[in-house]
């Protein structure tokens, strides 16, 4: 059975997770100290940041709330729970979870993301593997080949290369929706009036807004239908 | 086989490029692909050189790196250019500083398979580069960002390599 290993944190310390294999998952809850479990090493640094290393297994780290992580894992999924400040992972193949961050920027070879809330800016990569994200400020989405659905966003850019694209906009702010192939949903709030510019190579347009300067929705499809519609 | 100077050892590499040839067919896939080394070709510095056709990317040589991340900055934004069109050229970039090995006109060695991962942590638009990179531009790059991406383990590499996406303010 793994043991925990207690680390005494600075305030606002960064944690560095590196895992070779093995999912990492990390708790941002009501604390002041790290408690690290599955981990061959952790350590805190002259600079005050906690390092955790991990060979293999799954490796759970539980910090104070609004910490700042920093993980890289080359196979395993990634779960952030709790709160945390701003985040940075990087997966070769796995997914990432993530229930509520500050910032966040994440990319998986191989992978999906499933984002709850990201309250600033949220930049996923994916090479192949869909996105879902509930709500973040402005987002940069990308994948080679999965579906991207972004429920709530103040702003986003998308480039998707096979799969369908559903992004709701908060308010009037800027969307680039660029897919090789797939359908563009875009929904805004009822009553606005956006700038639009949509192109669909072989496909249908539909928009049910009136132009009007509330924001700018940019989609270009190579092939695929794109709709926009209020809610 | 005998070493080279030091110098960048950069990978292009076209995002989506699998999809779009099995929807669009070859015919439009080689159109890409030509478009791609159009634009890297016409973009070299002189003392720069393509080492090889990689099929959706393109491996280069640079003799130094500030000309190198100034070329790749100025490729991204060509590429991006060229995406605010029709044609999908959605180009990602990684960037390694190292003494590869030379067989012929090729390039081997670790600093090559470095490189060639990094690209593969890219998005599409991206410049991503390593430690070494970053000592040798940062600071000497006007209007120059550099955002840590962390340690990234890679397949194949024994230790987690920080990574840095760069971009101009």
């Amino acid at each position: 059975m793994a043991s925990d290993l207690t680390l005494q944190a600075r305030p606002g310390a960064v944690i560095r997770v590196t895992a070779r294999s093995g999912s990492v998952k990390v708790t941002g809850e009501d604390r002041g100290d790290v408690v690290v479990t599955g981990a061959r090493d952790a350590k805190v640094n002259d600079d005050g940041s906690i390092e955790v290393k991990s060979r293999s297994g799954s490796v759970s780290v539980r910090c104070p709330e609004g910490s700042d992580v920093i993980i890289g894992a080359n196979s395993g999924g990634v779960d952030l729970r709790g709160r945390l400040g701003d985040a940075r992972v990087t997966v070769g193949s796995g997914s990432v979870v993530v229930e509520h961050v500050e910032r966040l920027d994440a990319r998986t070879g191989s992978g999906s993301f499933e984002i709850a809330e990201c309250a600033g800016e949220c930049r996923l990569k994916t090479g192949s593997g869909g996105i879902k994200v509930a709500r973040s400020g402005e987002a940069d989405l990308a994948t080679g080949s999965g579906a991207v659905a972004a429920e709530r966003v103040d702003g986003a850019k998308v480039k998707a290369g096979s799969g369908n694209v559903i992004v709701g906009l908060a308010g009037p702010g800027r969307l680039d929706v660029k897919a090789l192939s797939g359908s563009v949903t875009v929904s805004v709030p009822h009553g606005t009036q956006p700038s639009t510019r949509l192109k669909a190579l072989s496909g249908d347009v539909r928009c049910d807004c009136p132009d009007g300067g509330e924001g700018e929705i940019r989609v270009k499809t190579l092939s695929g239908n794109i709709e926009v519609v209020e809610r | 086989m005998s070493d080279t100077p030091e110098g960048a050892v950069v990978f292009t590499d076209i995002v989506g490029f699998t999809e779009f040839t099995a929807e669009h067919g070859d015919g439009e896939a080689l159109a890409l692909l030509n478009r791609q080394e159009k634009v890297v070709r016409g973009s070299l510095p002189d003392d720069a050189r393509v080492v090889k056709d990689l099929g959706d990317g393109l491996m280069l040589w640079f003799p130094e790196a500030v000309i190198a991340l100034g070329s790749c900055l100025a490729l991204a934004e060509r590429f991006e250019e060229e995406a605010a069109t029709d044609v999908p050229l959605w180009v990602r970039v990684g960037m390694h500083w190292g003494c590869p090995a030379r067989r012929g006109a090729d390039l081997v060695g670790h600093d090559v398979n470095l490189a060639a991962r990094i690209v593969d942590v890219a998005g599409p638009g991206e410049v991503l580069l390593s430690e070494p990179v970053r000592e040798l531009v940062d600071g000497r790059v006007q209007g120059l960002r550099l955002d840590e991406l962390g340690p990234v383990v890679m397949k194949g590499i024994p230790d987690a390599v920080p990574l840095y996406r760069a971009a101009l303010d």
